[in-house]
């Protein structure tokens, strides 16, 4: 063809032969000016044959090019015409309009002549119609556009990459994937988005590939996201050859399982974690299958039992319990299938590999799977020896404070704070004659006497507050019977580390034997002074015959008044005297004799004051002749005197006696400091003092020679200045001080009386002194307990505060013990178990529970968290009353924060897991869904509980069930690793999906295959383009052929109508025919009609994809199909209005089918008045439709409206209105596609169009978009 | 050529069927009728025997509808023309029903709705 043109150029025109050629040739030639417009001088007659032209149309007809060309391509011709003045020959392809109206594409071959001075002289052009090889590149470009969709679209990656790796082409999916733009791949090769790791695979496998050899044709590879982060895609390559079998480029399809390759390195992760913890744990832990075998057990559990794992593994559980019942009570307890979770730890005894028995602590649970079943029983061990054997020391050390504060034979009592005795002992008891229980929490003021109480409360309060150490006093109580009891009390307080007083002890000694003694003294003494003080002398003188005659009165004064009158009368004459007596005849010859007498004792009864002692002592008197002339003498009355010194005597001896028989030592000292006595007592103790203390000897003395016999340590070395600190104490004698003796203790407590004697009383204390000597040493014994164990302790009061810390708690918490000590348990718990803390505290100090367990956090000095197995248990007092809580913690936070660790990274592999989009799925052995995921449960439109009720082959499409269970066994085999595949699934509602399913062997514990791990992505949407795109194809072909078929099928049915029309014409006319003949030619007359819509409806289904879209004028449309219906409606007496404005807009779109719309909605409009006549609605109420056009250019769209009055529609019909098939007309009236496709025609031309009930009918609303700006400048194609 | 007073039509239909069923119905109904199969002969009559009105089909071999049409209205262009087609739509179509003495109808139609068309051009002439 070419070499063709090339010889006709070269000609001066066209020869004759060659115009045979194209008058009957492919291809019009023509010459035409160099002008523009192109002028035609010349063109083949067959260009008739081609576009429906004589060639006398066209010639020297300027305006046809223009005329004819396509409006789209008119600007494309004019710049071609321009472009062929600078080159001598162009090629253009255009559309041109057949004379029969429609286009035809054409090549145009251009080739400007020149003159030989190089002017233009003409255009030489071959039009060559190749609209068929037009329309075969339409088909093409369809098809292309289809893959290129498909390729778009999908929404698994795929890639074209070129033999030297460079990307081609990439998906959105596959961008999305990678992150990257399609530009900035299309400058990349594929190996610089694959990991490093991958490129020497990647590369070969290229090579391979590209080479023909297979290879993997799937494989999972790691790519680098644009922003740096690993994917990783399941990659299946295939290559792409040309028709000679060259191999152009490679296609990857590439699935992002980025997701799946992190769940599985997390599952990794996990077990090595697992494997770690279960390594690093220093707590034994130990595996046993159901039967308590033993089938794993961890390093600390060997350490602790002295096995190795060997000895251990395979071994039933007995081998490490104490004894075979401890092991099967365990079994009973917890190991076994029903046995609920209590995972609070419990002690047993255990046996070491050396026979050793060790207490354990142990927390025993069941590890159980999905269903509940349980698998295996782990144990976790801990060896509490050392924490026990320091528990036993304490209990020791308070068993025997308890047992020598019991036993104590001195009373002995222990006083809280709030002043109750919390505890008091026998020796006490006996004392006071109650029983224990009568005492235990009432207050020593309760039995003190009256008198003493307040100094009592005044001394304790002294030491409580810790004024003093301790005091000593004597106090009096009341025993039982109501008698006083004395004692010296001993009173001091027992401190706790801070030097807080916890409680009092106080000791007491029964002192009563004593004070009495020192009362029978002090009487004595007072007796004595009285006697000594008594003065009563009466003056007597008496006659020559002893008769009185001189009486001083104030011996008589307390007499009574009646009482007889001594004058006159002799000393025996006198009322009252028994002149009888011996006495008498011995005085009176005294007397007579004139002599002397000196104290002669007499007694006379004197009324009303019974019998009085006188003693009378009298010289004679003589005057100067020496002439006797009577006694003068005075008279004692002795009475008083008499009784003092009898009762003197009498006390003497009983003080004597109460002297001997206190209990402690007694000794007198003069004011002189010379000795006086002591009692037995005294001497029973110091037997060498016996031949000194003879009374006279100086206290120094005494003092003295005991020191240098080295009696009292104390003066050891210091003699002389310890005697002299006796000495002083020996005068000014204050308080009691305590001397220790050979070996032994005395409590000494002088007192110096009023004549500056000094009585002192020497108390043995020295079993006092063992006890407390015993409680210090208990409460050292305590102290180092608590203060030594590994295990944080710590005591806290009823106030909430923490009283005494050990070191181990402080060193725990990173505090001091002295910072610790002004914190309360609330202050150093994590914020978050402070509550849980308060309300355990609470607990125990409120007594409701003796001990509580748990595992809580602390917080450390530096702020980290520490976590504690805490056990608080109950202090109470003798009384049964919460008094304190002890605390022991033990450091968990390794175990702690690898629990936490598992625990999240499980949760992390969880919501991987369940909120992954993609569905996942473990099917067990057995093909059990034992795991699905959300989106698993959404795809197949279950509830995670139904699905995991089913097995794999409920969900599986029964078409794919023979593959899967293929791959199921080759995976089970181990013959692969993994697969991937497009299946079906089944939904709940019986559909079917589509899924990109990828499956694994799914190992469990032991490596063993359990099951298959499957990843499941929905691409049933995928699949339903893919055969919607089919289903459309097959459509558009049936549309073609429906158009065709139409047009055939509406000639023979003419014919049956005007046939069947003419028959009822004659019988009108007067054909004699049966009624039933008749009837049947007017139901062959009414089934043309019917027919006839349909092929109608197929004719415009045929035309959908037939034209292009243009614009055009919506009223010209309407009044279209208003002709072609008006004559049907007139016969109806159906009137229509048209209303439309002047100008209005075009639309864009195909006019026929806008018609038919048009059409549709009047022939709906039509039967529905005819429906309504029917039923009655009368003739005159109905028989009006009406359309109008509204073109409000403010708006983007034009609407349409269309009523009529043919009566209302239901809402359930309204409602399916535009469904396809659905029809309210009778059988044979309508199918129910008009609706449908009318719907379908607006829609695609960007409309809508809906429906709505008017007060006696039906409004239909048309809107349809106008181009925005363009309605008015937008030329008419069809003018 | 039996009575000049009879309304002469002329009927271009490719079917014989159809073509003896009009002829049938319209001889009947006082017309007389000639019958021709396609366009080219359709004008041959009419050039032959010109008729009073036509009756045509549009598809058919040997010179179509239109091209009868546009001859006879070339010829005559207050001849009544009614066309029958089976084709909904078509391009001419506008052109024509801007024509009073044009009718289309569309296959499959009855003879009444033939019959009162034609009657009414017939009356407009």
């Amino acid at each position: 063809m070419v070499a063709q043109r090339e010889k006709i150029t070269s000609t001066e025109g066209p020869s004759g032969n060659l115009l045979q050629f194209f008058e009957h040739g492919p291809t019009v030639m023509y010459l035409a000016e160099s002008s523009d417009p192109v002028r035609f001088r010349f063109v083949s007659a067959n260009v008739e044959s081609h576009f429906g032209y004589k060639p006398e149309e066209i010639v020297g007809d300027a305006g046809f090019r223009l005329a004819t060309v396509h409006p789209e391509d008119k600007s494309n011709l004019l710049n071609g015409i321009d472009a062929l003045t600078k080159a001598r020959s162009l090629s253009q392809t255009y559309r041109i309009r057949h004379k029969d109206g429609t286009y035809r594409w054409v090549q145009d071959d251009l080739v400007l002549l020149r003159g030989r001075n190089g002017e233009k002289v003409e255009i030489l052009g071959y039009l060559t119609d190749i609209t068929a090889q037009k329309q075969g590149e339409e088909v093409l470009r369809e098809s292309e556009q289809q893959f290129r969709n498909t390729f778009n679209r999908a929404t698994i990656g795929m890639i074209i990459v070129g033999l030297g790796g460079q990307f081609q082409r990439v998906n959105q999916a596959f961008r999305e994937f990678v992150g990257y733009s399609e530009k900035e791949l299309l400058e990349k090769t594929i190996q610089d988005i694959t990991h490093p790791d991958g490129w020497g695979a990647t590369n070969n496998d290229r090579a391979r590939l590209i080479s023909g050899d297979d290879g993997n044709p799937t494989l999972e590879k790691k790519y680098i996201h644009k922003e740096g982060h690993e994917i990783w895609g399941l990659t299946s390559r295939s290559v792409i050859k040309d028709s000679l079998g060259n191999t152009l480029h490679t296609l990857g399809q590439i699935v992002d399982i980025t997701d799946k390759k992190k769940a599985s390195e997390e599952l990794n992760r996990q077990k090595t974690l697992f494997e770690g913890i279960f390594r690093d744990v220093p707590d034994g832990m130990v595996l046993a299958d159901t039967n308590r075998s033993i089938i794993m057990c961890n390093p600390a559990l060997e350490r602790i039992l002295g096995y190795g794992s060997e000895e251990l593994l395979g071994k039933q559980a007995s081998i490490i319990y104490a004894s075979r019942e401890e092991y099967e009570r365990q079994g009973r307890v917890r190991f076994n299938f029903n046995a609920k979770e209590k995972p609070e730890p419990y002690e047993v005894n255990y046996r070491r590999k050396n026979g050793e028995v060790f207490p354990g602590e142990t927390v025993g649970t069941s590890i159980r799977d999905s269903q509940g079943n349980t698998l295996a029983f782990l144990g976790v061990i801990r060896d509490v020896t050392e924490r026990n054997k320091a528990d036993a020391a304490l209990r020791e050390s308070e068993e025997r404070f308890r047992r020598s504060f019991e036993d104590a034979r001195v009373g002995m009592a222990l006083v809280d704070l709030e002043g109750r005795y919390l505890r008091v002992n026998r020796a006490l008891t006996r004392m006071f004659g109650y029983a224990k229980r009568e005492m235990v929490g009432k207050r020593p003021a309760d039995f003190i006497h009256p008198d003493d109480r307040a100094k009592n409360e005044r001394l304790r309060d002294q030491v409580t507050s810790g004024e003093k150490r301790s005091f000593t006093n004597e106090n009096r109580y009341l025993h039982k019977k109501g008698h006083v009891i004395w004692t010296e009390i001993n009173v001091s307080a027992i401190r706790n580390r801070r030097g807080e007083v916890l409680y009092t002890v106080g000791q007491l000694q029964d002192i009563t034997k004593r004070r009495k003694a020192e009362d029978a003294l002090r009487q004595s003494e007072k007796r004595l002074k009285d006697f000594a003080s008594l003065e009563a002398d009466r003056f007597w003188e008496t006659d020559e015959h002893h008769r009185f005659t001189y009486l001083s009165t104030n011996v008589e004064k307390n007499l009574p008044p009646s009482f007889d009158d001594p004058i006159g009368k002799t000393r025996w004459e006198r009322v009252g005297i028994d002149s009888s007596d011996e006495i008498w005849p011995r005085h009176r010859r005294d007397l007579e004799m004139r002599r002397p007498f000196r104290n002669f004792r007499y007694t006379q009864i004197i009324p009303s004051r019974g019998i009085r002692h006188f003693k009378t002592s009298g010289k004679p008197l003589f005057d100067e002749k020496g002439k006797f002339k009577g006694y003068r003498g005075t008279t004692h009355d002795e009475t008083e005197a008499m009784e003092a010194k009898e009762r003197a005597v009498d006390l003497q001896s009983r003080f004597h006696v109460a002297m001997e028989n206190i209990s402690e030592g007694f000794v007198l000292y003069d004011a002189d400091d010379r000795f006086v006595a002591c009692n037995s007592d005294f001497l029973e103790t110091r037997p060498d003092l016996a031949k000194m203390l003879v009374p006279g000897v100086p206290y120094e003395d005494v003092i003295r020679q005991q020191a240098e016999f080295g009696h009292f340590p104390e003066a050891e070395g210091r003699l002389d200045e310890w005697v002299a600190g006796q000495i002083e104490k020996h005068h000014n004698p204050s308080s009691a001080y305590e001397i220790l003796r050979d070996g032994r203790w005395y409590r000494v407590r002088k007192q110096k009386l009023a004549d500056g004697s000094v009585i002192s009383f020497h108390l043995e204390i020295t079993e006092i002194k063992q006890r407390e000597e015993e409680l210090r040493e208990s409460e050292e014994k305590f102290r180092s307990a608590f203060e030594k164990t590994a295990i944080g302790m710590a005591l806290f009061d009823t106030d909430g505060r923490l009283s005494l810390v050990n070191e181990a708690f402080a060193k725990l918490l990173g505090y001091s013990i002295s910072e610790l000590l002004s914190k309360s348990p609330a202050e150093i718990s994590h914020p978050e178990d402070r509550e849980k803390t308060a309300r355990m505290s609470s607990l125990i100090l409120s007594g409701k529970s003796d001990s509580e367990h748990t595992e809580k956090r602390y917080i450390h000095k530096n702020g980290s968290e520490v976590w504690a197995m805490t056990s608080i248990a109950l202090v109470r007092n003798a009384l049964g009353e919460p008094a304190s809580a002890v605390v022991q913690i033990q450091d968990i936070t390794a175990r702690k924060k690898a629990e936490q660790a598992l625990k999240e990274s499980e949760e992390r592999f969880r919501s991987l897991f369940e909120k992954s989009a993609i569905g996942m799925v473990l099917a067990g052995r057995d093909a059990r869904l034992s795991l699905v995921n959300n989106a698993l449960c959404d795809f197949l439109g279950y509830s995670k509980e139904e699905l995991e009720r089913r097995t794999l082959w409920d969900i599986t499409h029964p078409d794919d069930k023979k593959e899967t269970l293929r791959h199921r066994e080759r995976l089970l085999k181990g013959i692969t690793d993994s697969h991937h595949w497009e299946k079906r699934y089944i939904h709940k509602d019986g559909r079917t999906l589509w899924g990109h399913s990828s499956t694994t062997l799914f190992r469990d514990a032991e490596g063993q295959p359990a099951g298959v791990a499957g990843v499941v992505q929905d691409i049933t949407g995928v699949k339903e383009t893919q055969r919607e795109l089919v289903q459309a194809s097959k459509l558009a072909t049936l549309g073609g052929m429906a158009a065709g078929i139409a047009h055939e099928l509406n000639q023979p049915l003419q014919i049956i109508r005007i046939a069947a029309d003419h028959c009822l014409i004659k019988v009108e006319k007067g054909l004699e025919v049966d009624e039933a003949i008749t009837s049947r030619l007017e139901r062959i007359a009414g089934q043309t009609s019917r027919m006839s819509q349909i092929i109608d409806h197929m004719q415009v289904f045929g035309r959908v994809d037939s034209s292009e879209s243009e614009p055009f004028d919506l009223v010209e449309s309407i009044n279209g199909a208003v002709k072609l219906i008006i004559n049907e409606l007139n016969l109806a007496d159906i009137k229509i209005s048209t209303m439309s404005p002047q100008t209005c807009r075009q639309v864009i779109g195909h006019s026929v089918q806008f018609e038919q719309v048009i059409l549709n909605l009047l022939t709906n409009a039509r039967d529905a008045i005819a429906s309504k006549r029917q039923s009655g609605g009368g003739r005159n109420n109905t028989g009006h439709i009406e359309i109008s056009v509204e073109d409000d250019r403010d708006l983007d769209c034009v609407r349409i409206l269309v009523s009529d009055d043919g009566g209302t529609i239901s809402n359930t019909v309204m409602e399916r209105l535009f469904d396809p098939f659905f029809t309210t007309k009778d059988t044979g009236k309508g199918m129910g596609l008009g609706l449908s496709i009318s719907y379908g025609i607006i829609d695609a031309m960007g409309g809508k169009i809906i429906a709505a009930n008017t007060a006696n009918g039906v409004k239909f609303s048309i809107s349809l978009p106008v181009p925005s700006a363009r309605s008015s400048s937008f030329p008419s194609i069809m003018g | 050529m039996t009575k000049p007073q009879k309304t002469h039509l002329l009927i271009v239909d490719d079917e014989p069927e159809m073509r003896e069923e009009l002829f049938s119905f319209f001889t009947d109904e006082g017309f007389r009728v000639t019958t021709v199969s396609t366009g080219e002969e359709g004008i041959e009559a009419y050039l032959a025997d010109p008729a009073d009105a036509v009756i045509t089909d549009i598809r058919m071999p040997r010179g179509d509808g239109h091209e009868l049409i546009e001859r006879l209205q070339a010829e005559k262009p207050d001849l009544p023309i009614l066309i029958l087609t089976g084709q909904g739509s078509f391009k001419q179509r506008d052109t024509y029903l801007g024509k009073s003495l044009i009718t289309v109808l569309k296959k499959p139609t009855g003879l009444r709705e033939i019959s009162s068309a034609l009657d009414r051009m017939l009356q407009r002439r």
